[in-house]
């Protein structure tokens, strides 16, 4: 496939852009970008991964790019695509390294004044307490092998069941916080030593917990009905599967390029090898994965237990004084069986999330209870700086992008551009200036992670609402951070 | 060595970088020491025993990725930083290599990069100017 570029695009309104079907296109492309956006991957290659993930067999409906899409390894990230169970494929390139990766948002019963002066000391204890940094291992929870064989069939049950959270938290929780045809006996011993010493930490990069607050309310009876009100305690918890999910994903790499030669396809990019659902390969590799996810689900399930047990610990009070009662838990890189509304009939697809997020409307049998009336709640977090958003699903987003919304802001400054840029500047200080208390694992992380290496995540929810994808509900801003 | 024996290719989302090699074992080696040089900072403690790698592949780009992944491999499972490499036997399809590994001391020791995984993504390894020339990109 030639290089595609912006050329390629043919507007149709102010928020989507198609890229028609050509080469060996099985369908068009749609990019939900408004033009502010569509600057910032003018020089990239995901307008090319998008016509790269629609030449995959299979392919139903269009290949879709999210408003915060930049270049990524096979799709771009912000890509979605479904599949046919019978005749489609599966790729690890659709679903990426860090598989699971995800954002949980608990809500407190408190508002911000209430904890103001305890922020200096939940961020230390938050610090102290959830292992954080890269190849940051958990003290506290040792897990045997065969142990950690469990947490992989059932993901974030198994946590529940050892102590860490409550069964309501199930109920919040995309999946239940478990996929049920996960196979730990698809994970090889590399990625189980990767994983084991990993559960209940929160790694490194753009990981992070945060508490904040709701500072902006765009629909009173939405936020509401999902339990926020303005000046309300926040915390936001974002991590994946850790070492054992990128493990997984390089493993089955390898294995799926093998699989790409033996059926016969032929691929574009050697990061979007697949196999097909229904084979040994592909059945081997959405096993691997649905594990992967699970330990992910477990890992944001423990760290949600370490956040309540340190508000207890730093306000000495009980839980029931401050609440911290899951909100949802939403996966933003994963495949997953659905059922969707294809030709005006339901069916079964394959749906890839790669850094994009479920979001299904109200009445959606997915939906929990709590919820039918809202819709399924949505997080995308921003910048350490900014803000973050909480959405909800709508029916045009099941309609048009099977259900799917945009996961963050996306970068747009290199590390090193950031390291140069921070050149000089106290990130630590100048956070506090702007009224958030950041401790990260080293200063390497805190530098490339400054507000300013990120497009305003603003920007990107705006487009998903505009464009109905998702309803905007509520902004929440950070008061203390802590980091990998 | 000086330090300039790599260069970083930038990308907002990925870091990638390039390395050159009079041989496709010596640009192996190379590549390895630059991963090493963009992943940790370490303070040298002396002597240690080296250990033994072993890495195969069905092709010389997957020999690559291969053998990166297994220097994250001993960081992330068993908290080893390697501090240096000698490959000891190379075709297309094998290494066989010595590595220096180093006990990761948070105290001393500093991260540079978290590395998830090395990719396929515009992996090259080919001739370029009379010269071995190998890029890779990591997923962050």
């Amino acid at each position: 496939m030639k290089e595609l570029s912006i050329h390629n695009l043919k507007q149709i309104d102010q928020y989507r852009w198609l890229l028609p079907r050509q080469g060996k296109m099985r369908t068009d492309g749609m990019l939900f970008l408004d033009r502010t956006l569509l600057e910032y991957i003018k020089n990239d290659k995901s307008i090319t991964q998008v016509a790269n993930v629609a030449w995959l067999p299979g392919i139903v409906g269009r290949s879709l790019a999210m408003p915060d899409m930049h270049q990524g390894y096979g799709f771009p990230i912000g890509g979605v695509a479904a599949f046919d169970p019978e005749k489609g494929v599966v790729s690890p390139g659709g679903v990426g390294y860090d598989i699971n990766c995800g954002v949980r948002l608990l809500r407190s019963t408190l508002e911000k004044g209430e904890i103001a002066s305890s922020i200096p000391e939940l961020v230390e204890s938050l610090f102290a307490n959830i292992p954080t940094g890269v190849g940051s291992r958990q003290r506290h929870l040792k897990l045997n092998k065969q142990e950690l064989k469990k947490v992989l069939e059932s993901g974030a049950p198994w946590a529940v069941k050892k102590g860490f959270g409550i069964k309501d938290d199930l109920l919040h929780i995309e999946e239940g916080g478990s996929l049920d045809w996960a196979d730990p006996g698809t994970v090889s011993d590399k990625a189980l030593d990767r994983g084991q010493a990993q559960l209940g930490t929160l790694g490194s990069g753009n990981h992070f917990v945060e508490v904040g607050f709701v500072d902006k309310i765009f629909d009173r009876k939405l936020a509401s009905g999902i339990g926020l009100f303005e000046n309300q305690v926040t915390v936001i918890i974002h991590t994946g599967s850790r070492g054992l999910g990128h493990q997984v994903c390089g493993d089955y790499i390898r294995i799926l390029q093998n699989a790409s030669r033996k059926y016969g396809f032929d691929l574009p990019d050697r990061e979007l090898c697949c196999a097909p659902i229904n084979s040994p390969e592909g059945k081997k590799y959405l096993a691997a994965m649905a594990a992967a996810a699970n330990f992910a689900f477990a890992n944001r399930q423990i760290i949600t237990e370490e956040v309540r047990q340190t508000f207890e610990q730093v306000l000495g009070t009980g839980r029931k004084k401050f609440g911290l009662d899951l909100v949802y838990d939403v996966c933003h890189n994963i495949a997953k069986y659905e059922t969707h509304t294809v030709d005006g009939k339901p069916q079964e697809v394959v749906v890839h999330r790669k850094g994009a997020t479920r979001a299904f409307p109200a009445n959606h049998p997915k939906v929990p209870e709590a919820y039918r009336e809202t819709g399924q709640p949505v997080l995308i977090p921003g910048d350490m700086g900014r803000y973050s958003y909480v959405l909800v699903g709508t029916e045009q987003g099941m309609h048009e992008a099977f259900g799917s919304t945009c996961h963050g802001a996306g970068r747009i400054m290199s590390r090193h551009a950031a390291k140069k840029f921070a050149k000089g500047h106290n990130v630590t200080a100048e956070l506090a200036e702007m009224g958030v208390r950041v401790k990260g694992a080293g200063r390497a992380t805190l530098v490339e992670e400054i507000p300013q290496a990120y497009k305003d995540v603003e920007d990107v929810v705006r487009v998903v609402h505009e464009a109905g994808l998702a309803r905007k509900v509520a902004r929440l801003r950070p008061m203390g951070v802590i980091k990998g | 060595m000086p330090t300039q024996f790599y260069r970083i290719i930038e990308h907002p989302a990925d870091t990638g970088f390039e390395v050159k090699g009079n041989t496709r074992k010596k640009l192996f080696e190379t590549a390895a020491r630059a991963f090493f040089d963009i992943m940790w900072s370490v303070e040298h403690t002396g002597e240690n025993e080296p250990y033994s790698i072993e890495v195969r592949s069905g092709d010389i780009n997957e020999l690559m990725v291969n053998f990166l992944e297994e220097f994250l491999y001993l960081f992330d499972a068993k908290g080893l930083v390697s501090t240096d490499l000698k490959i000891e036997s190379f075709s297309e399809t094998k290494i066989i290599a010595k590595v220096w590994l180093h006990q990761f001391n948070n105290e001393i020791d500093q991260e540079l990069l978290a590395v998830k995984a090395v990719t396929y993504h515009q992996l090259f390894i080919g001739r370029k100017d009379n010269q071995w020339v190998a890029r890779v990109f990591l997923d962050i």
